[in-house]
């Protein structure tokens, strides 16, 4: 994950109060601006990449809209596709965050 | 201790049911089925443990409930229906979001935990009340998801998180003692199938703050039905026809 990510989601978190993060260990230290600027929004997984994808899917059924760094997609599936649970691996550099994550229907609970 | 009208009830129901979609596990379902009973008609001081509202399912007030025992479903069907959900006939094997009262799909073990603590932790950081509710099985806690996710809720002090533990197969080392080194308070039943213990089990755990709870429950495999309780050939199967006259006269 590169900085400009940092600092669009930053950007994105004030216009969506529903935002949030789900920070594995892998991208630990690069979401400082985001978790500076909004600790209770950042939620640090560090080593739990098991438990990422059901922690994820548990905060989306809430009406959150989830963003998690780290696992691999490999790894990574949800049991119901229809929550609003964006996967950005390690390296991934999104240019289209915003319309990525707009792209998810409204949430529910 | 005999059972009551509503546990003997349910019990016939979802055998009936696993009868009906003709596969199941009917030994496991009927062992974790009076924690559910206990769950959704109990009250304390004349208020319901479980705030949900049957005719308004998705309403926003109501405390969840996850079935990480995902091969339990019969037993949630049969409660909700019980409770006044009104159900479509054709009920998928799996807890399905998209049935009136199930408030999340799981189809892989020890998943539905890691949901409930993500669901705590989004009410927890909503300013929300309402609480969280899961039945597992102890064998999903062979699974490490399972102990990341024990571990989460204690370091976010997710007090509005209460796991119920079916140990329907009960192990020589005392996994509940791990609850407890983690910073989970853990409430032991003695008698896993007594209404008014299970009821006191969930007030004692509502009252509890700043950690989640896990309530640890020695169940028994079939019970009730006298010929399968504690049989392993019973455990994973939908009774025959014959079976399933003999539960019927033992239950109504």
């Amino acid at each position: 994950m590169n900085t400009s990510l940092d600092q669009q989601l930053t950007a994105l978190a004030v216009k969506w109060k529903n935002l949030v993060v789900v920070d594995t260990h892998f991208a630990e230290s690069s979401l400082k601006e985001f978790c500076r600027h909004f600790e209770e929004r950042c939620f640090h997984l560090s080593g739990a990449d098991h438990l990422a994808p059901a922690f994820a899917s548990g905060l989306a059924s809430l009406g959150l809209r989830v963003v998690v760094f780290g696992p691999s997609e490999d790894s990574f599936s949800i049991d119901d596709p229809s929550l609003c649970v964006k996967l950005i691996t390690q390296f991934e550099a999104s240019d289209h965050l915003e319309e990525t994550l707009a792209s998810f229907g409204p949430a529910v609970i | 201790m005999t059972l009551t009208d509503r546990q003997r009830r349910l019990r016939l129901a979802a055998l009936e049911l696993i009868h009906e979609q003709g596969e199941g596990h009917s030994g496991r379902v009927l062992s974790c089925i009076d924690l559910l009973e206990g769950l959704y008609f109990g009250q304390e001081m004349e208020h319901p443990l479980f705030q949900c509202d049957p005719t308004v399912p998705q309403w926003e007030g109501r405390d969840l409930f996850v079935l990480s025992k995902y091969e339990a479903a019969p037993a949630l069907y049969v409660t909700l229906k019980e409770a006044g959900f009104q159900l479509p006939a054709d009920l998928p094997v799996y807890p399905d979001h998209k049935i009136p009262g199930v408030d999340a799909t799981v189809t892989r073990q020890a998943y539905g935990l890691g949901l409930a603590v993500g669901m705590a932790s989004a009410l927890q950081l909503q300013r929300r009340h309402q609480r969280v509710f899961c039945l597992m099985g102890e064998y999903e806690l062979e699974r490490g998801q399972a102990w990341e996710a024990v571990m989460t809720a204690a370091r976010l002090q997710l007090d509005n998180l209460c796991v119920i533990v079916d140990e329907n197969d009960p192990q020589e080392n005392p996994i509940q003692e791990k609850f407890e080194a983690f910073g989970w308070k853990v409430i032991k039943l003695l008698n896993a199938h007594d209404p008014e213990e299970i009821v006191y089990a969930y007030v004692r755990a509502r009252s509890t703050i700043r950690k989640p709870v896990c309530i640890w429950a020695p169940t028994v495999k079939s019970k009730g039905v006298p010929f399968a309780e504690m049989k392993a050939d019973y455990d994973d199967v939908a009774y025959s026809d014959a079976e399933l006259l003999e539960a019927r006269k033992i239950l109504l």
